[in-house]
């Protein structure tokens, strides 16, 4: 490097030692050196954009990526936008009310709160800039978190988590409009009928899907929530949109928040995860009250 | 009984307010009820109506609450709030000072030592409390938070003594007013008198205020004024109906003011722009004056809470929701005059490892890197683009995710995900410079972690019952070891909390946190780890979570290199606005920041600036 490269790059390199300067007076702090060195990374960046910057064109295109579809349905990876420190998030429901995208999560109050606590929050989430808006309810009775299983739009069943209570809740009016205790029976097999349909795979989600019915063939109306516990599922194999779990077993909740009366058919999707790309096999066992 | 005030009517009238003081000072109030436990919201606002009582109304004029100091003072003058929101009162004949807490449920007297009629007061930055006195030595007392008197100083008075006052944000130029025609000042600091600021036409003036742009307003009997930095005046308020305008107070929004008749007890709320009023009531029987107003959450120019950003949960995948989101953030920038570094948080979710692709949670679905990476863009380029002619903001934008585990796909909380995230914002961050951004953006990294002790319910599917909803430290340590292991390094903003643990009482050793953590952990994740800096939630009013970071920062200092710097305060009443949530997270943004500042502040091992404020909405 001959002298007046070196001039040139001592110039530099002061300019860059002053453009931190400036960015430690800005931050206010005295930062240790290697977190010095990332903001004089920053500074250096915004030297470089201060000698070129981009005009500014409110119509500047912007990149687009593919939108992802609103989901509809219970759900149980529902990302929820809560701190630990307000809310336990169990699952949630999400939907079109009145064409506004809707979701209820529905969990406890934060355990510094109280966990014992359940709630729902509703959430109405119109296309932006219209205001998000929603209710924090809290559920009648003290007994733990809840869980959504199941959905009839506007009304929403749920479990405690002990699964002393199901309650039943009216998106529509945001309130809980009916808490019951329900124990749990064994759908005799002279009372139902289930039917699973073929599994189809989907290469992009690598998934199996169909659909499990069940159908009340006794005179009498059969209570909800009603359950299908999937037994003896094979082994490797996963139920991907299992509600719940029973004596180790996944179990699906009907989407059904009245009595399934005689002659009544209800229907679920069925999803399955199996690496081994083997046969799925399962006993359907149908339960009537909270799991 | 104290003497309170003459009056000037016009040209030559006279009246001794005595007369009317001492008729009614004795009558019994009306409404003289105990507080009943109504917690203070940003925006309220609080009368002193006399009799010892203040009335506690939301600001369209609902009557919430009355508080009562008990000392049965004819006039109950200035008032302010501390950084935990307790409210303080002055009491004028009583000669005392009295403190509310965040509830209004009276705690008892503060300080001591008053000569004559405090009056009007208020809050340095470091939680100190300045109180100016009408009459007696007219001296203006300096307390502790604690209480104990730290100065007293003895500035020139003009008609009367230091009745009114505010501090400027230099925290040593007290402007005050003395019942004259001036705006005068004094050095706190040097303890000395200065130049005066102003000599207005009309008066007498009464409550002043000093806007965080250094603008002055003044309640000057049958006007107000605003004065600009250089004093001179820049608009003269006339409230129709208003009467004798005596106290001003700062609205929240930094856009109005609130002033009220003195003696016919009417409560206005006018816009600083264009003069209108915007809210009226009336306050109710008065015993005999209106004579102190405070609004909560109230803006002054000594405690200088930077202003605050929107920071979001993304909740949504649609890129022109994200590009008007930053258009909207510019935009308010502007409106408000803001010309300074900010932050902007994007809360994107818990990561997830899906078809071979780091990405993270949605609702129900997995959202890639890949998606997240361009939806960040456009938040940047709807934000550059709508600045206009405005060279001078510039904000940091940080790219969050979570040490949340989802209930059926675990933990993705890795080494390979913190790398996968460093790249991804660095992607951005050459993505800006690119486009010639880069003078006013720039790119981070976050994560919302937590030490959350939550578990999934029994009977949860996918095997999650009973397993945690949020990673551990020695899982959420490797994410941000994997983060750190990517250059060029960009900073790493840890947005969440510390769940359990300390507020008081921290060693070298460290203590413990919630599911596990201890002190260590946290320090590590948001300190320790060469790009991570601290940008906590401070979320409850109760100021617990200001607390466990001044201990971290404490810890640092104790056990390792030095005390942590944070970078500012994270608030959530935006997202409160939105869907209601428990009234303890319900700081706003200046409280919340105010509360981090005082706790790291009052020790002088963890004492620093606190640069940035940004509140949290939800974003669908």
């Amino acid at each position: 490097m001959n002298t007046n490269y070196r001039i040139i790059a001592r110039i530099i390199a002061l300019g860059f030692l002053l453009v931190g300067s400036v960015s430690v007076l800005l931050r206010g702090q005295s930062l240790p050196p290697e977190k010095q060195t990332i903001e004089n990374q920053y500074s250096q960046e915004r030297a470089t954009g201060a000698q070129n910057p981009a005009p500014k064109n409110p119509a500047a295109p912007y990149p687009i990526a593919p939108e992802q579809p609103f989901p509809m349905g219970v759900l149980n990876d529902c990302a929820p936008p809560f701190s630990s420190e307000e809310a336990s998030i169990e699952n949630c429901w999400a939907g079109l009310l009145n064409g506004v995208k809707t979701i209820v999560y529905a969990g406890a109050e934060a355990n510094d709160i109280d966990p014992q606590q359940g709630l729902v929050y509703v959430v109405s989430a119109p296309t932006y800039p219209a205001p998000v808006s929603g209710n924090r309810v809290l559920t009648p009775v003290k007994a733990g978190s809840v869980r959504i299983v199941a959905a009839q739009s506007p009304l929403l069943m749920l479990v405690t988590a002990s699964g002393s209570y199901v309650l039943t809740f009216n998106i529509n009016t945001a309130t809980f409009t009916s808490v019951t205790t329900t124990p749990l029976v064994l759908v005799a097999a002279n009372q139902v009928v289930t039917t699973a349909s073929g599994l189809a795979y989907s290469r992009a989600t690598q998934t199996f899907t169909g659909t499990v019915t069940v159908k009340n063939i006794s005179g009498n109306a059969i209570a909800v929530p009603l359950s299908v516990v999937f037994a003896a599922l094979t082994s490797g194999v996963t139920l991907l949109n299992a509600t719940g779990a029973y004596n180790g077993n996944p179990d699906i909740a009907m989407p059904l928040v009245t009595t399934l009366a005689p002659g009544q058919t209800v229907t679920t999707t069925v999803q399955f995860s199996n690496p081994s790309n083997g046969a799925i096999n399962f006993t359907p066992v149908v339960y009537s009250g909270s799991l | 009984m104290s003497i309170r005030r003459w009056k000037t009517l016009g040209t030559g009238t006279s009246i001794w307010f005595r007369v009317l003081v001492s008729a009614v000072a004795f009558s019994a109030h009306p409404q003289c009820i105990q507080a009943s436990g109504v917690a203070f919201q940003s925006g309220d606002v609080f009368a002193g109506v006399g009799n010892g009582t203040i009335r506690h109304f939301r600001n369209d004029g609902t009557l919430l609450d009355t508080l009562d100091t008990g000392a049965g003072s004819t006039e109950d003058t200035g008032m302010g709030f501390d950084a935990t929101g307790s409210l303080y009162a002055t009491v004028f004949q009583a000669n005392n000072l009295y403190k509310f807490d965040h509830s209004g449920n009276r705690i008892g007297t503060f300080g001591s030592g008053y000569n004559q009629d405090p009056e009007s007061m208020v809050f340095d930055n470091t939680g100190n409390l300045y109180v100016g006195q009408a009459d007696g030595t007219h001296q203006v007392l300096k307390f502790s938070s604690t209480g104990a008197l730290l100065a007293s100083y003895s500035p020139q008075p003009e008609s009367r003594g230091t009745d009114w006052i505010d501090l400027a944000a230099d925290q040593c130029t007290l402007f005050y007013t003395s019942e004259g025609l001036r705006v005068k000042r004094f050095n706190v600091c040097t303890n000395t008198q200065l130049t005066d600021f102003a000599t207005l036409p009309n008066g007498e003036l009464y409550a002043v205020r000093i806007r965080p742009n250094g603008d002055v307003l003044v309640a000057a009997t049958g006007q107000a004024y605003r004065l600009n930095s250089a004093g001179v005046i820049q608009q003269t308020y006339t409230i129709p109906g208003s009467g004798f305008l005596f106290a001003l107070n700062l609205d929240p929004d930094n856009k109005s003011f609130w002033t009220a008749g003195y003696s016919n007890g009417l409560i206005f709320r006018v816009d600083i722009a264009t003069g209108s009023v915007i809210t009226q009531f009336n306050a109710g029987s008065v015993s005999p004056t209106l004579a102190g107003l405070t609004v909560a959450g109230e803006i002054t120019a000594a405690v200088n809470a930077p202003p605050p950003t929107t920071s979001y949960y993304v909740e949504t995948t649609n890129p022109t929701t994200l590009r008007n989101a930053g258009r909207d953030l510019a935009l308010s920038q502007i409106a408000a005059g803001v010309n300074q570094d900010s932050v902007v948080a994007l809360l994107f979710k818990a990561p997830t490892y899906k078809n071979g692709q780091y990405g993270v949670s949605g609702l129900g679905s997995s959202t890639p890197l890949s998606t997240v990476e361009p939806l960040v863009e456009d938040f940047v380029s709807g934000y550059y683009n709508a600045l206009g002619a405005n060279n001078t903001l510039h904000v940091r934008v940080a790219i969050a995710t979570s040490n949340g585990r989802t209930m059926c796909g675990g933990s993705q909380v890795t080494y390979g995900h913190g790398q996968a995230w460093a790249t991804m914002v660095n992607n951005v961050a050459s993505w800006v410079v690119s486009q010639g951004y880069s003078a006013q953006v720039d790119i981070a990294g976050g994560s919302d972690m937590e030490a959350g002790s939550d578990v999934w319910a029994p009977n949860s599917p996918c095997n999650s019952a009973g397993q945690p909803q949020w990673a551990s430290a020695s899982e959420t340590e490797s994410w941000v070891d994997g983060y750190a292991s990517v250059f060029p390094r960009r900073f790493l903003y840890d947005v969440g909390d510390a769940g359990g643990c300390p507020e008081t009482g921290t060693t070298g050793a460290g203590g413990l946190c919630n599911a596990g953590w201890g002190q260590y952990d946290v320090w590590y994740v948001a300190w320790n780890s060469p790009p991570a800096e601290p940008l906590p939630e401070i979320y409850r009013t109760d100021s617990k979570q200001a607390a466990q970071w001044q201990q971290l920062s404490l810890y640092g200092y104790l056990a390792h290199s030095g005390s942590m710097i944070m970078a500012g305060a994270l608030t959530e009443s935006g997202a409160c606005q939105q869907v209601s949530c428990p009234a303890v997270l319900q700081n706003t943004p200046q409280e919340g920041w105010q509360q981090l500042y005082n706790a790291l502040n009052a020790d002088p091992r963890t004492k620093q600036t606190l640069s940035w404020s940004t509140d949290i909405k939800k974003l669908y």
